[in-house]
């Protein structure tokens, strides 16, 4: 398939005796929702830390395809994975840089084109040219996201002031300022009523179809991961149990097994 | 009236000295949450590498102006040196490692500096013929004469230039940035493609350099350097950034500049035997009255 952009083979991840993942296969394109859901403890939140180089796989393969350039992210960790990689991820709970303004937020995703306009930051204290440019840019890029959920009116409030939920779409918006391959969203939806649900799941939406960056979703709300993901991938105990579409998923006896156990 | 001016403008000078050594401090501990104890002693070779290169200077015949520009820039080039090289063998393999780690590597690193500069120079005291002469005088007429020397202007002068090409680098442009973002999260710095180990080395850098022009003035102020200054030095700059509020950067300016004047009136009007009590003193009760400092911000854990 050309159009695949991540590819996991055989994935296993021990920790000790304990089996996190095991021996996991899935695929990831790049115009779609790709969601990882299972009960708690199934292994999910392993996978994005083996993909975003917090873990090393036990065994197994991970490879993204960038612009046809098939890169092994084994081989990448640290700043690299957003860096060179092209993965950006958020995690269940907020890290944002509360302290730090909305548009500062922003600004701090786009750090590496910055500092190297800004020769190191020198050219910046003296307010080149070539580097004022390079600011304005970068400034621009940030209103528009901030633009489309609606924050351009707090851009110089700390982010820490925010009400939770628009904590939660300035995560993700500002992983999308590093320009990723690849999102990966931990419960971007936990913690978020109906309404607010509702305007992620048109965020995450507008992203895959006019930005055409590929997002791995990790979710319990079923509203959010029934609504938006192409394809959706069903973890139990590290092993992966079903795979298909939203709808298939639905109706999988496995599935339903899984999260609301046997019939006797 | 007089005696209180003077050691006004005392006090204002010691304190950029302190200030511009705690700003080290504060930094450091802001992005990787230790002290820094050999950040005294990385002053102490500022002051050194300043020493030497006046007295090779003296040598040459270059006028004074340049002089000044040129020793200030060896200090600050080779000091950053040392920080860079002291974060990278001290703390960087410790950065992992339980919190008291670095802490502990920190003081051997200080005693390291310490005893590689006697070593290297000898244990005696050094002096410098004063560099800056002349000042002016006011109220002539009356009793006590008040004198503003050139030295202090110069002193002061460049503290508040350097503090504000400082402020400018940490608020306005992308290295302060990523500074004040590594500060909150350095996991979520790194995965926006942030270099966070480069980061922490252009904070020792910053900070080491900032220390090697303090370490300038002491040597062109007090005339008189052994390898021992840094200790002293260091813990009042130490006191100066907790006074201030650790991990605040106008903290540790106004922490400098309140130490100062703490340690020069107890001197004028108590007793210039136990000044160094007073700083101390300050330490103490700081840090039961007001922990965070002045200007820091408390650690609120939201439950």
């Amino acid at each position: 398939m050309s159009n695949t952009l991540l590819d996991v083979q055989n994935l296993t991840m021990k920790f000790g005796g304990l089996i996190a993942i095991d021996d996991l296969t899935f695929s990831a394109k790049k115009d779609h929702i790709t969601s990882i859901i299972g009960p708690n403890g199934a292994g999910k939140t392993t996978v994005f830390n083996c993909l975003t180089g917090f873990y090393k796989a036990t065994a197994g393969s991970m490879y993204l395809n960038k612009e046809n350039n098939k890169m092994d992210l084994k081989k990448f960790s640290d700043f690299k994975v957003a860096q060179k990689a092209g993965v950006a991820r958020t995690f269940q709970n907020i890290r944002l840089f509360p302290q730090m303004s909305v548009l500062e937020n922003m600004m701090v995703a786009q750090h590496n084109k910055l500092m190297v306009a800004s020769g190191f930051s020198i050219l910046g204290l003296i307010n080149s040219k070539s580097y004022l440019q390079k600011e304005k840019e970068a400034m621009e890029i940030s209103k528009y996201w901030l633009d489309i959920i609606g924050l351009t009116n707090r851009a110089d409030d700390n982010a820490g002031d925010l009400p939770y939920g628009d904590q939660r779409k300035l995560e993700i918006v500002r992983a999308m300022c590093i320009e990723p391959h690849l999102l990966c969203l931990d419960e971007p939806a936990a913690g978020l009523n109906a309404k607010e649900s509702a305007d992620l799941n048109k965020l995450l939406k507008f992203i895959k179809n006019d930005k055409k960056t590929g997002i791995l979703l990790i979710e319990h709300d079923m509203s959010v991961v029934m609504g938006i993901s192409d394809h959706v991938v069903v973890l139990n105990y590290g092993k992966k149990i079903f795979e298909g579409t939203a709808k298939e998923t639905k109706n999988s006896p496995e599935v339903i097994e899984a999260y609301l156990g046997t019939e006797d | 009236m007089e005696y209180f001016l003077q050691q006004l403008i005392n006090g204002i000078t010691l304190g950029s000295v302190y200030g511009l050594i705690a700003i080290g401090y504060t930094m450091v501990y802001g992005i990787i949450g230790m002290i820094n104890f050999a950040h005294g002693d990385i002053f102490m070779v500022g002051a050194f590498v300043a020493l030497i290169s006046f007295i090779l200077f003296a040598l040459t015949g270059i006028s004074l102006p340049i002089v000044l520009i040129l020793v200030l820039l060896i200090a600050m080039v080779f000091t950053a040196c040392y920080g860079w090289t002291v974060e990278k063998l001290a703390y960087k393999p410790l950065r992992k490692s339980f919190r008291l780690a670095p802490l502990i590597s920190a003081l051997g690193m200080s005693i390291v500096l310490q005893n590689y500069v006697q070593a290297a120079q000898g244990a005696r005291i050094k002096t410098l013929q004063p560099v800056i002469q002349g000042g002016f005088n006011f109220f002539k007429e009356s009793d006590f004469v008040v004198t503003l020397s050139y030295l202090q202007i110069f002193i002061v002068l460049v503290t508040i230039v350097l503090m504000a090409i400082f402020t400018l680098l940490i608020t306005r442009t992308d290295l302060g940035r990523a500074q004040r973002a590594c500060e909150q999260d350095r996991t979520m710095t790194a995965l926006m493609g942030i270099n966070v180990d480069r980061t922490i080395s252009m904070t020792f850098i910053i900070g080491s350099s900032l220390a090697s022009v303090a370490g300038v003035m002491f040597v062109m102020y007090y005339g008189v350097i052994d390898f021992y200054i840094g200790f002293l030095a260091g813990i009042k700059a130490f006191t100066a950034a907790v006074l201030g509020g650790i991990g605040s950067i106008p903290g540790a300016m106004l922490g400098g500049l309140l130490i100062g004047l703490i340690e020069t009136f107890w001197s004028g009007y108590i007793s210039i035997e136990y000044k160094d009590i007073a700083a101390f003193t300050t330490l103490v009760i700081v840090l039961i009255f007001f922990p965070t400092g002045f200007l820091g911000k408390p650690d609120i854990e939201k439950v």
